[in-house]
């Protein structure tokens, strides 16, 4: 007898008769009952510093031990790891890393955090949750980097165990994540607006794809919308889009259009916007929004001057978002 | 030693060949060898320029999506194991009443 199951982890809600696997190609329905295919099986094991997530506000200089596996439930045409988020598990080479494992080597690795990166955290959802619940009993931290395309009831069962994510809102209309994703704006935000409101540390990444989102019409409502629904001191980092996957004829992201990014993020009062994937910008570093002082300076994901005081400002004593210690 | 049809077959076979190199060579030489770094508008894009493959997915939100037949499952499970995957099961699903 076959049977139909539905899966509900994210917003694709995908039905899947026997023998079908999901849009993330890493669930699938055997014998009548869904089952990942990557739980205990990263294929990308790195240990990287914490700010190539990015994560400013997290533990500077720290590093996170960080892993992924095969799949991803958006199909992003400028997707920087497309060889493994757009492949079954069965076409990666694949490690046997159970969360135990995880755990044990980030520690024997003296990192600080476990980063559940690269590809999809979301796809691999009982993996991140097992290792995540895990490390935190053991002190370490538990960063997500992901795209945020999840339902609400998966996402605040796991958010007790994540400290901290760095979410892609990758653009502020429904046509840029239909066309460029496959996927839809809404419950990313609401996504945002749950870890934030379960207390996760969240910074926010916004790909500068040209021609795509890189106009004032496009930064000015991403900023506001931050604004008015998250509050100003969400840090968000303007990334530098480079060829990739499906977009190679593009060039990369004009400086112009990331200080652009940059200015208009400060005039709609964010008081932490940041320029990635372009060395020693002047984007790359910590300023107090209060008083002007630099607080960190970067070189790309090297810390050159680190002038926090417990989190504070030395000058003027603002506190700055984060987690420093 | 090669009969003369066979050799007549291996012949026609090796010119075969060199006729598809020669236009599978024509056709890339016509292709522009840098990708164009124009700006200027979206009709530009390339969005197929990697193609990914496409598995046996799900057929999103359509319940009247083609059944898979019991020998296609068999093969997908040899697949899973022969790649070394060990299923393990997923949270957040129901299934669905026929």
């Amino acid at each position: 007898m076959t049977s139909t199951l539905q899966c509900h982890l994210c917003p694709r809600e995908c039905r899947l008769q026997e023998g079908q696997r999901g849009d993330c190609r890493v669930r699938i329905n055997l014998d009548g009952e869904l089952q990942s295919l990557v739980y205990g099986n990263p294929c990308s094991v790195h240990v990287d510093p914490i700010e190539k997530k990015p994560l400013f506000h997290v533990l500077p200089t720290s590093q996170a031990f960080s892993i992924a596996t095969a799949g991803c439930n958006l199909h992003c045409k400028f997707c920087q790891n497309w060889q493994i988020s757009q492949r079954p598990p069965e076409e990666t080479h694949n490690l046997d890393l159970p969360p135990d494992a995880v755990v044990a080597s980030a520690l024997r690795y003296n990192c600080r955090s476990i980063a559940y990166t690269y590809s999809e955290p979301i796809v691999f959802y009982e993996y991140t949750y097992d290792t995540s619940k895990l490390a935190k009993a053991q002190g370490l931290l538990n960063v997500l980097v992901t795209a945020g395309y999840i339902q609400e009831k998966p996402l605040r069962d796991l958010c007790p165990y994540i400290d901290a994510a760095n979410v892609d809102l990758k653009g502020i209309t429904e046509k840029y994540y239909r066309k460029m994703c496959r996927a839809t704006l809404k419950p990313v935000q609401e996504a945002i607006k749950t870890m934030v409101a379960e207390g996760v540390f969240v910074e926010l990444t916004n790909l500068v794809v040209p021609t795509w989102n890189d106009r004032k019409e496009d930064f000015v409502p991403l900023c506001r919308w931050i604004v008015d629904n998250l509050g100003p001191d969400i840090p968000i980092h303007f990334s530098r889009f480079w060829p990739q996957h499906q977009l190679k004829n593009l060039p990369p992201t004009p400086l112009e259009s990331l200080d652009l990014a940059w200015e208009i993020a400060q005039q709609e009062g964010l008081h932490y916007a940041y320029v990635g994937n372009v060395p020693a910008h002047k984007g790359n570093n910590t300023y107090c929004h209060h008083c002007g002082q630099m607080l960190i300076k970067r070189a790309g994901y090297e810390i050159l001057e680190n002038n926090f005081v417990n989190g504070k400002c030395p000058t003027c004593g603002t506190h700055i978002p984060g987690i420093w210690e | 030693m090669l009969n003369q049809d066979k050799q007549f077959i291996l012949i026609v076979f090796i010119a075969l060949g060199l006729m598809v190199g020669l236009m599978a060579e024509n056709v890339s030489s016509a292709l522009p060898s840098h990708p164009q770094l124009t700006i200027s508008h979206k009709s530009n894009l390339h969005p197929e320029s990697e193609p990914v493959p496409r598995i046996q997915q799900a057929q999103r939100n359509q319940p009247s999506a083609p059944k898979t037949s019991s020998a296609e499952i068999r093969r997908i499970k040899r697949k899973i194991k022969r790649a070394g995957i060990v299923p393990h099961p997923a949270k957040y699903w129901e299934k669905l009443k026929p």
